[in-house]
């Protein structure tokens, strides 16, 4: 098998072991729009589309600091959903900046990545991003079910 | 014309570099010391718009300007060091992007505006993101201080 298949293979494993954090932050995220209040029809909309907006940038940027700076700007511009108390924009930030650092070294050492030549540093690169878009996917698809799912309990 | 193995180059190293040097930055320079949101915009805007040499113009050109308001006397001394950081960083980055230095006059401009562009997005969300915590930091203070008063008169 040659390396590019390996860290797809290895990013697919570490990605499944992420699912239950993508749960727990989208969750969070329906979660924190709903608190917010701004819960109109065009309110949820705009919501929805921020995550598709982040879901968008990580898939298509080349450099996983552009994503990180999506939810900084996020942050700042205080979006319903990124700024309420349940912190979800800060929780997401600080996952994606730390917390992807041990399961990028566990695939770096399944596949032999393990120097600090320019090769090795855009190995890293490209895992740290494809964890992402993997992290990111899933944890929009269980904010999209739980915002229907919370929003139905909301309303009964 | 810059290579796509220059463009990997530079994405690689805007995440490895770039990044961590705006956010260091910015906490160097302080929100109290730094630009707002629309003047940070205004910034890119001008970086994203035109060749380098007119990105330095116009950093030297609102260091100049004796217009700023009372509140805004901190301005050209954040424009000032941004130009020392721009020309430092300019420089240090095109020998890890080049190494071999065999670019053209033109390539090394067109490179410098890249650069460029990647470190003052960065700064730009940074910029934000930091307003934000001191804005927050200030209202758990005020919190806390009325909370205290509040104890204060109970007693």
């Amino acid at each position: 098998m040659n390396k590019r298949m390996k860290i797809i293979l290895h990013v697919n494993i570490q990605a499944e072991k992420l699912y239950e954090k993508s749960k727990e932050l989208g969750t969070l995220a329906a979660s924190a729009f709903l608190q917010s209040g701004q819960t109109s029809q065009a309110n949820r909309e705009r919501h929805r589309s921020q995550m598709k907006g982040l879901e968008n940038i990580a898939e298509t940027t080349r450099k996983s600091t552009d994503v990180l700076d999506y939810i900084k700007k996020q942050i700042a511009r205080k979006q319903s959903g990124w700024v309420t108390e349940l912190q979800y924009g800060e929780k997401l930030k600080a996952f994606l900046e730390d917390g992807l650092t041990g399961p990028i070294d566990e695939i770096c050492r399944e596949v032999g990545i393990t120097g600090n030549t320019e090769q090795d540093r855009r190995d890293r690169q490209q895992i740290r991003l494809h964890l992402i878009r993997q992290f990111v996917r899933q944890m929009v698809i269980q904010y999209e079910y739980s915002i229907s799912d919370l929003g139905r309990k909301n309303s009964a | 014309m810059i290579t796509e193995k220059l463009l990997e180059r530079l994405y690689l190293l805007s995440d490895d570099v770039l990044y961590r040097d705006a956010v260091n930055f910015m906490h160097s320079i302080g929100e109290a010391n730094s630009l707002s949101g629309s003047q940070m915009n205004g910034l890119l805007n001008i970086a994203l718009g035109n060749p380098y040499s007119e990105l330095l113009k116009f950093l030297q050109h609102q260091q100049a300007r004796t217009t700023w308001k009372k509140q805004e006397a901190h301005v050209p001394g954040f424009y000032r060091k941004l130009q020392i950081k721009l020309q430092r960083l300019t420089v240090d980055s095109i020998s890890s992007i080049a190494p071999e230095g065999k670019l053209s006059p033109e390539e090394q401009e067109e490179l410098k505006k890249l650069i460029a562009q990647e470190f003052i997005q960065h700064l730009l969300a940074e910029n934000g993101y930091m307003a934000y915590q001191i804005e927050c930091k200030k209202k758990q203070e005020e919190n806390q201080q009325s909370m205290y008063q509040r104890g204060g008169k109970r007693r």
